[in-house]
């Protein structure tokens, strides 16, 4: 207890310490009085006495001294001082500090960035009460056939042989919810887009069914007034819960929208409550969150005969659970996995021919779908090359750390011989390292958030990642760790020849380690180069692959009515109706009808039929309107196109791409051959045409085999609507969204220019380009300043040696490339090496590379050429210093 | 000149609280030139080392401080025993008494303790 005291008086006497020290010095003063009084009662001259009172007291500036050490706790007063003098060292050679701030700020900026979003993605649960104890539902059945279930996007990477998935029917999730003896909670949710309206705001939004222990089950207490609860779900009550963000931004948070009628597609509803921010998706945890939430049973009304609540053929419910501490997942699997045997037995499964499906229970902690595989693989080559870029920053402080303790010889052999002892020494040194690094760790925290914005391209997550306290604490201990990491080598090095003149064998042996360090940051530097040459060149060949179809001035249009009563004859006619408007329309080259977007990752495939074997694959089957290649320009290669006399006739028609007839027709001729789709038809459908290859859902895959089929042929709508324009389709787009909302004010239209589609496809290559590419220059830059001030230190320490050998008949051009010599000679070292990395990298680069070996020698060469400019240019100041030396002056030089 | 002995180094401290017992509130020279007396001048002292332990006697709550007058008319900062520091004396007098009879025991055999 004493002891704490007086530490904790100590620990405050560090930092309050003006009024203690002219206490202290009147003390002091006091007691040489009283001292000197009594001296000169013996008999003593003034100046005698006050000479033996210093004497007896042992000096004043000694004890001064003691007292000060006792006042304070020296370590931490020392250090004090040893960062007020580190930030003084740092702002006399600002050009210095602002270089290496900067690379440091990038280099832990981009680093801390690219963690906060792999936090997210690996750490993050859903953000309810005890998410631990959430499990998630899935089934899978034996067969590769297509799923007639909702996935909601997610496509989950099951073994081939299996179908894998997370929805199921109402009467399944009733049966597992009345049935089970291990899950308290048992809940269902389903997204859904719905129209909504309240005074002047009339949109579509995102909503959410819940089932009426949904909340109650996550826990989660309501923003305001109450959330939804069994009651409202047993009864269909006619009520909404907001999400807090939708409230804020449509409401402006007023507390008024409690019991106030909501329309939802027309129906009259209440707001009881606000669900609380921050709750999102419990689908998977990439941020989305609803807008509104409504009670499960509400979904029959509101969504009228296309109900899919009492249709147990109809899967798109997701279902978690929340267990009890103490069970297991396997006792919750033994308990329900009969009764959905049971369920799906009995005539419910989404697909006949699926067999016996059975069920598996999950951790749910991160939702019903768990996405961390899809989004580390994207951020695993920007995290090497930040981690790369950062290692070069670090070789290349420690080697300008290790120049300027060379410099600073003087001041260590100074300060060493007034008693400071090595430690004191290092400990110094590195307070500087680690100062420098805090202002690049402030540097950096700014740079993270820009460099947030870039990963965001990678990774695909929805919402933007934002720096929170783990992220901080990451920085900080980054932020040590390179203070040491660059900071401990040079400050050993530099003390370590204290008070001994340093031998010649030593300076020279510094140079070495000099050169070796700006070589490996050239490897290094070459290598990433390498990389993002790779990479751009990889997205320049995607972006000029040739599609098979003209995606300039081209358009699509969606058009989606969800009234109730709204049946599919009505939206047919309506789309009819526009394809019909648009083909009026001045600038208009053709239109035409489509059962899917191109290069939109859409996709939709069957099992087809030939000669009466259902194949194994399945193949893109797209239902087509007349006009169509006309229209997308996919020019035909034998036979014809679909015309609109085809659709009279009832027999379905198709033209088949080239690879179709390659992969089922053994490239002869299929004109006039026929094969099934019983999904599509029970009549054979007959092969008219050929057209040339097209790419399908994306563009790094190979264009497929594909059925172009006419839409009178079969049972399938279609619901895109392509334009062809003569220029810019803005104001035909324009133009066409008006008449349908004419048409039907609560039609929701989407739609985008083909080329823009395209593009956003293109999103996570162009972010990994732009990444590497950004941090490759920075590499390199970073590298050559390196190469820039060993040479620049060398030719200092060598002016002796070239004044010598200008006085023996040297020219000013032999001096000069001598040290250009030495750069291109390290730089090509380094180069050789990095090549040699890139190479062995190959097989991890090949796998995002499109078209592209990872050994093209055009983007090895760009890079070494690049190197070598930039080495000579970073050369050639040193070199012009060396062949400029006067022999009379060198020789006069310390 | 005085011999240096090693033993007061460890108990400066307790020589400042006993010689502060024995004359109430005194300030450092006093208490220096006490220490010396009292050691009947076998003591040498560099009166400088004093302040530190009186610096840290006074962080710790055993003594305090303030500004007085002396017997001489000189403004001076006055030490006095607290009553944490008058236990602390207790207690280390005592600990010292048990550690002087214990190494009496070693160096002098003959004499039990009484």
């Amino acid at each position: 207890m004493r002891r704490l005291l007086g530490l904790l008086r100590r620990v405050l006497g560090t930092f309050v310490t003006r009024h203690r020290d002219r206490e202290f010095e009147a003390e002091m003063e006091s007691h040489l009085q009283l001292h000197i009084d009594d001296e000169m009662a013996a008999g003593r001259s003034p100046v005698d006495a006050r000479r033996r009172a210093l004497a007896k007291l042992g000096g004043l500036a000694a004890t001064r001294q003691a007292w000060r050490e006792q006042r304070g706790v020296p370590r931490i007063d020392a250090i004090r001082k040893d960062i007020v003098y580190a930030l003084r060292q740092l702002r006399q050679s600002w050009g210095w500090t602002a270089v290496a701030v900067l690379s440091l700020g990038l280099g832990i900026g981009a680093n801390v960035a690219l963690f906060a979003v792999a936090h997210r993605a690996l750490a993050a649960t859903l953000a309810v009460r005890d998410p631990a104890t959430l499990v998630a539902l899935h089934w899978s059945g034996n067969n590769p056939a297509a799923v007639n279930s909702s996935s909601y996007g997610y496509w989950a990477a099951a073994p081939a042989a299996q179908t894998w998935a997370g929805s199921f029917s109402y009467a399944a999730f009733d049966e597992m919810r009345r049935r089970t003896r291990t899950l308290p909670h048992l809940f269902a949710f389903a997204p859904v887009d719905l129209r909504f309206s309240s005074g002047s705001v009339r949109e579509t939004l995102q909503m959410q069914f819940v089932s009426g222990n949904y909340y109650p089950a996550l826990g989660v207490r309501p923003r305001l007034g109450r959330l939804l609860s069994n009651v409202d779900d047993e009864t269909a009550a006619s009520v909404v819960v907001l999400s807090e963000e939708y409230w804020k931004r449509r409401f402006n948070g007023d507390p008024a929208i409690l019991g106030s009628a909501v329309s939802i597609n027309e129906h009259a509803f209440s707001v009881v409550g606000i669900a609380p921010a921050g709750l999102g998706d419990l689908y998977r945890p990439d941020g989305r969150t609803f807008d509104v939430v409504l009670p499960l049973s509400t979904e029959p009304v509101l969504v009228g005969e296309r109900s899919r609540l009492r249709n147990p053929a109809d899967w798109w419910l997701l279902v978690m659970g929340r267990r009890d501490e103490g069970t297991s997942l396997s006792q919750i699997q033994a308990d329900l996995a009969p009764v959905f045997a049971n369920a799906a037995g009995a005539g419910t499964k989404p697909r006949a021919d699926l067999g016996p499906l059975s069920l598996s229970v999950s951790d749910g902690r991160r939702g019903v779908y768990d996405v961390r595989p899809e989004q580390t693989q994207g951020m695993t080559i920007v995290g090497i090359t930040f981690a790369v870029v950062l290692g070069i920053v670090i070789v290349n402080l420690a080697n300008l750390f290790l120049f300027r303790g060379e410099t600073r010889q003087r001041e260590f052999a100074m300060r060493s011989t007034l008693g400071a002892s090595r430690g004191r020494l290092v400990q110094q040194l590195l307070t500087e390292s680690l100062a420098l690094s805090v202002i690049g760790m402030l540097v950096g925290l700014a740079c993270a958030e820009v460099c947030l914005r870039l990963l965001a391209g990678t990774t695909g997550t929805a919402s933007p990642v934002s720096l929170n306290a783990t992220a901080l604490v990451f920085a900080m201990s980054l932020t040590v760790c390179t203070a040491i990491c660059f900071g401990l080598f040079p400050a050993f090095r530099s003390t370590s020849a204290l008070g001994a003149r340093i031998p010649l064998s030593r300076v020279t042996g510094r140079r070495r380690i000099a050169r070796v360090l700006v070589a490996v940051q050239v490897t290094l530097s070459a290598a990433l180069l390498v990389s993002a040459g790779l990479l751009t060149r990889s997205l320049i060949n995607l972006r000029s692959t040739p599609s098979g179809f003209n995606a300039e001035n081209l358009a699509f249009v969606r058009v989606r009515v969800e009234m109730p009563g709204y049946g599919p004859e009505r939206l047919t006619s309506l789309r009819r109706d526009v394809l019909g408007y648009a083909r009026t329309l001045p600038g208009i080259e053709s239109a035409t009808m489509s059962s899917q977007t191109l290069l939109t990752g859409d996709s939709n495939g069957s099992r087809l039929e030939f000669d009466g074997k259902v194949a194994q694959e399945s193949t893109p089957f797209v239902v087509v309107g007349t006009d169509y290649f006309k229209t997308l320009q996919i020019p035909i290669r034998q036979g014809r196109a679909l015309s609109p006399a085809d659709d009279a006739g009832e027999e379905p028609l198709a033209v088949v791409t080239e690879a179709f007839a390659a992969r089922w027709y053994a490239g002869q001729s299929p004109i006039g051959r026929t094969f099934r789709n019983r999904y599509f038809s029970p009549q054979p459908i007959r092969i008219i045409g050929v057209s040339s290859n097209i790419k399908y859902a994306r563009m790094r895959a190979d264009a497929p085999p594909i059925a172009f089929v006419n839409e009178g042929g079969g049972n399938r709508s279609t619901s895109v609507l392509y334009v062809r324009t003569v220029d810019d389709p803005s104001p035909v787009l324009a133009r066409i969204r008006a008449f349908v909302l004419a048409q039907e004010p609560t039609a929701d239209v989407r739609m985008s220019r083909q080329t823009e589609a395209i593009e956003a496809g293109y999103q996570a290559e162009r972010a990994f380009a732009l990444a590497s590419s950004t941090f490759g220059l920075l590499a390199v830059l970073v590298s050559m300043v390196g190469l820039f001030g060993l040479l620049s230190y060398a030719v200092a320490r060598r002016t002796k040696e070239f004044g010598v050998r200008v006085a023996l008949g040297a020219t000013p051009h032999d001096l000069l490339r001598s040290v250009l010599v030495e750069a291109l000679t390290i730089t090509g070292l380094g180069t050789l090496l990095g090549i040699g990395l890139s190479f062995a990298a190959s097989g991890f680069l090949g796998r995002y590379l499109f078209e592209l070996s990872p050994y093209d020698p055009v983007t090895h060469g760009g890079a070494v050429v690049i190197l070598f400019v930039v080495a000579t240019v970073a050369g050639a100041l040193p070199a012009w210093r060396a062949s400029r030396v006067e022999p009379t002056m060198a020789l006069r030089h310390d | 000149m005085a011999p240096q002995i090693d033993i007061w180094q460890g108990t400066l401290s307790l020589m400042v609280l006993k010689t502060l017992q024995a004359l109430g509130p005194m300030h450092g020279y006093g208490i220096a030139r006490r220490i010396e007396q009292t050691s009947q001048n076998r003591l040498a002292l560099n009166y400088g080392t004093l302040y530190p332990q009186l610096l840290k006697l006074e962080q710790e709550g055993a003594i305090a401080a303030e500004w007085g007058v002396s017997d001489k008319n000189r403004r001076a900062r006055f030490y006095r025993l607290t009553p944490a520091g008058r236990r602390q004396l207790e207690r280390e007098t005592r600990e010292w008494d048990e550690a002087h009879d214990i190494l009496a025991l070693f160096l002098q055999p003959g004499k039990s303790r009484s």
